[in-house]
C-alpha cells in the first residue's frame, strides 16, 4: 500500500505539484492554438493567393495600381447565399467586402481583448493591423485585406483614404477623427463614424449625400484636459461591439444603395439607459463649415494633434507638473516601508480603481474629493503632526495636483511628495504580482 | 407652470451626475439662455458644451441660428465621443 507509506505532508505538496501542472498545461493548449491558428493562417495565404499588401506599399503609386475586385464567384455565392437572396439587396449587392484595408499602428494589449474580439489571447505583442488581417482571413478568405501598419497623420492619409471607397472610423482619439473627416471630404468619401466609451456609443455617417462632415457639427475640438479615454474612464466591452455592427450596417448600406434616400442621422446608444438607442436627425452640411463649405479654408490636411492639442494616440500623457527632484522613485518609496518611517499613504484614485487593488494601509480620497477632505486627513496625522505625506494614484499624474492641494492647505510640517509613474510603475519595478488594469 | 427636459449624453451626463432632468420654461430660452441655465445649475457643465450640440426633439439645432426651447420640448445636450 503505497499510500500508507507517503509522510503525512505530501498530500498538499502533490495538490499544489498538480495545479501547477495543470497551469502550464493550459498554458501549452493555448500556445498550441495559437501556432496552430497562425498555421492555418499562412496555409490560406499560399493555397489562394490571397495577399497582404504591406505597409512598404502604402505608397499613392502601389495604392493606385490595386485593381478593382472582381464580381461574386461561385463560393462567394454560397457563402452569401442568404443575403443575395434577400429582396432589398439582390446580387448586385453581394455582400462581402472585397477588399478590407486595415489600418492601426499599436500591438494588441491584454487590456484590449474584452472588447477588441478580432484580436485574441494568443496574439498580445503583435501588430494590431496584422492580428486583424489574420482573423479575416480565417472568417473568410473571399476578402482581400491590406494592412496598413502605421500611425495615419496627414502626412500618409490622403492616399490611403483615397485607395478606397467607405471609411471607417473606429478610432480612439480626437486628433485622429478630425484628420479622417478632412481627408474624406478632401477625398470625397463617405465617412461611417462610431465612438465608444463607459456606456456610451455614437454613429453617424458624415459627409455622405449633402449630410454634414464632423466638423460641421462640432467645429471645435474639445480640450485635451476634458477628453476621456477608454484607459482612464473604461468602457464596457460590449458597447463598441454594437456600435462596430452597426458601422458595418451602414458601411453595407452605403456600398449597396440601401436607404440612400434617408436623411442624415446621429445614433445615441445608452447602454444603462432604458431607451438604449435615440436617432437625432441632423441637417445638411453647413455652408460655413471651414472644410466642406461653400469657401472652404482647410483645403489640404492639417497638423491635427496641433490643431486638438492632444495626441493622435488614446495612451494617456505623463504630467510633468511637480520637478522630479521633489518627488519620490518608487525605489524611495520601498525604503521609507521597509525602514518603518512613519507616515501617511494617501491614494488618490476613484473608489472603484482603488477597490481593485492598493498598497497596505493606503487612505483613499479621490483627487477630485481632496479639497474638501483635508479636515479628515488632519485629523488622522494628528494635529500639529510633521508626518509626511505620501501620495500615489494610477500612473503618476494625479498625485502632482494633489501635492499641491495638500501643500496650499498646509496639511503637516513633513514633507508631502508623490510617487513618480504611480503604480503602474510600482508593479513594473518593485512588485511585480500587484496588478494592473 | 410650463417645463422643458433635458437629456444629458455621455461626458454631460458625468458632468450634470444625472441622465435628463426638467427646467422650468419661459419665453425666450434661446442657445445661449440655455446654455446660461444649464451652467448656473451645474457649474461643471461649462467646458462641456463648449464643444457640445444640441438637439430639440430629437432634432439638431445650429448654434449660429435662432431658435427657441418650445414648453414640453425635449433638449439634448450631445458632447462628441472620441474614444473606440
Amino acid at each position: 500500500m503505497s499510500n500508507s507509506l507517503s509522510p503525512p505532508n505530501a498530500v498538499p505538496k502533490q495538490s499544489a505539484d498538480i495545479s501547477s501542472l495543470e497551469h502550464r498545461i493550459r498554458q501549452l493548449e493555448l500556445e498550441k492554438d495559437a501556432l496552430e491558428q497562425q498555421v492555418r493562417a499562412l496555409r490560406l495565404e499560399q493555397t489562394q493567393s490571397y495577399r497582404t499588401a504591406s505597409t512598404t506599399e502604402n505608397t499613392p503609386e502601389a495604392l493606385n495600381r490595386l485593381q478593382q475586385v472582381a464580381g461574386l464567384n461561385n463560393a462567394e455565392i454560397a457563402r452569401y447565399g442568404r443575403q443575395l437572396i434577400l429582396p432589398e439587396f439582390g446580387i448586385q449587392g453581394g455582400s462581402g467586402v472585397g477588399r478590407l484595408g486595415i489600418v492601426d499602428h499599436d500591438t494588441v494589449d491584454t487590456s484590449n481583448l474584452h472588447r477588441q474580439i478580432i484580436h485574441n489571447e494568443a496574439r498580445q505583442g503583435m501588430s494590431k493591423a496584422q492580428s486583424a488581417a489574420l482573423s479575416i482571413r480565417m472568417l473568410n478568405p473571399h476578402c482581400e485585406v491590406v494592412v496598413h501598419d502605421l500611425v495615419l497623420d496627414s502626412s500618409n492619409a490622403q492616399p490611403i483614404i483615397d485607395a478606397y471607397d467607405i471609411i471607417i472610423d473606429g478610432t480612439d482619439n480626437v486628433a485622429t477623427r478630425y484628420l479622417l473627416n478632412d481627408a474624406c471630404v478632401l477625398g470625397k468619401k463617405p465617412l461611417v463614424s462610431g465612438s465608444a466609451l463607459r456606456l456610451d456609443g455614437q454613429l453617424t455617417v458624415y459627409n455622405y449625400r449633402g449630410g454634414p462632415c464632423y466638423r460641421c457639427l462640432f467645429p471645435t475640438p474639445p480640450p485635451a484636459e476634458t477628453v476621456t479615454n477608454c484607459s482612464d474612464g473604461g468602457v464596457l466591452g460590449v458597447v463598441p461591439g454594437i456600435v462596430g455592427c452597426l458601422q458595418a450596417l451602414e458601411a453595407i448600406k452605403i456600398a449597396t444603395g440601401m436607404g440612400s434616400q434617408d436623411p442624415p442621422t446621429m445614433t445615441l446608444f445608452s447602454a444603462n439607459s432604458t431607451t438604449l438607442f435615440r436617432t437625432i436627425k441632423l441637417r445638411k452640411r453647413k455652408a460655413e463649415c471651414i472644410v466642406c463649405g461653400d469657401s472652404p479654408t482647410v483645403t489640404k490636411l492639417i497638423d491635427y494633434v496641433r490643431f486638438c492639442g492632444s495626441s493622435a494616440t488614446d495612451k494617456t500623457p505623463d504630467l510633468f507638473m511637480i520637478p522630479f527632484q521633489e518627488r519620490l522613485t518608487c525605489e524611495a518609496y520601498k525604503a521609507i516601508c521597509d525602514s518603518h518611517t512613519p507616515h501617511l499613504l494617501l491614494d488618490v484614485r476613484e473608489k472603484v480603481q482603488y477597490d481593485i487593488c492598493s498598497l497596505p494601509s493606503s487612505m483613499n480620497i479621490p483627487l477630485k474629493h481632496l479639497p474638501g477632505q483635508i479636515k479628515l486627513i488632519q485629523e488622522s496625522l494628528g494635529s500639529g503632526s510633521d508626518k509626511p505625506i505620501y501620495i500615489v494614484c494610477r500612473r503618476g499624474n494625479d498625485s502632482q495636483p494633489a501635492v499641491r492641494i495638500l501643500q496650499e492647505h498646509g496639511v503637516t510640517a513633513g514633507e508631502i511628495k508623490d510617487v513618480v509613474g504611480g503604480l503602474e510603475k510600482w508593479t513594473d519595478r518593485i512588485d511585480p504580482d500587484f496588478p494592473k488594469y | 407652470m410650463s417645463h422643458f427636459k433635458v437629456l444629458y449624453f455621455a461626458s454631460a451626463k458625468d458632468a450634470s451626475g444625472k441622465e435628463s432632468e426638467e427646467f422650468e420654461w419661459f419665453e425666450g430660452i434661446g442657445c445661449e439662455k440655455l446654455t446660461q441655465l444649464l451652467v448656473e445649475r451645474h457649474p461643471d457643465l461649462a467646458p462641456v458644451l463648449k464643444t457640445s450640440m444640441f438637439a430639440v426633439n430629437m432634432e439638431y439645432m445650429d448654434q449660429g441660428l435662432s431658435w427657441t426651447v418650445q414648453p414640453r420640448d425635449e433638449v439634448a445636450v450631445i458632447p462628441p465621443v472620441s474614444g473606440g
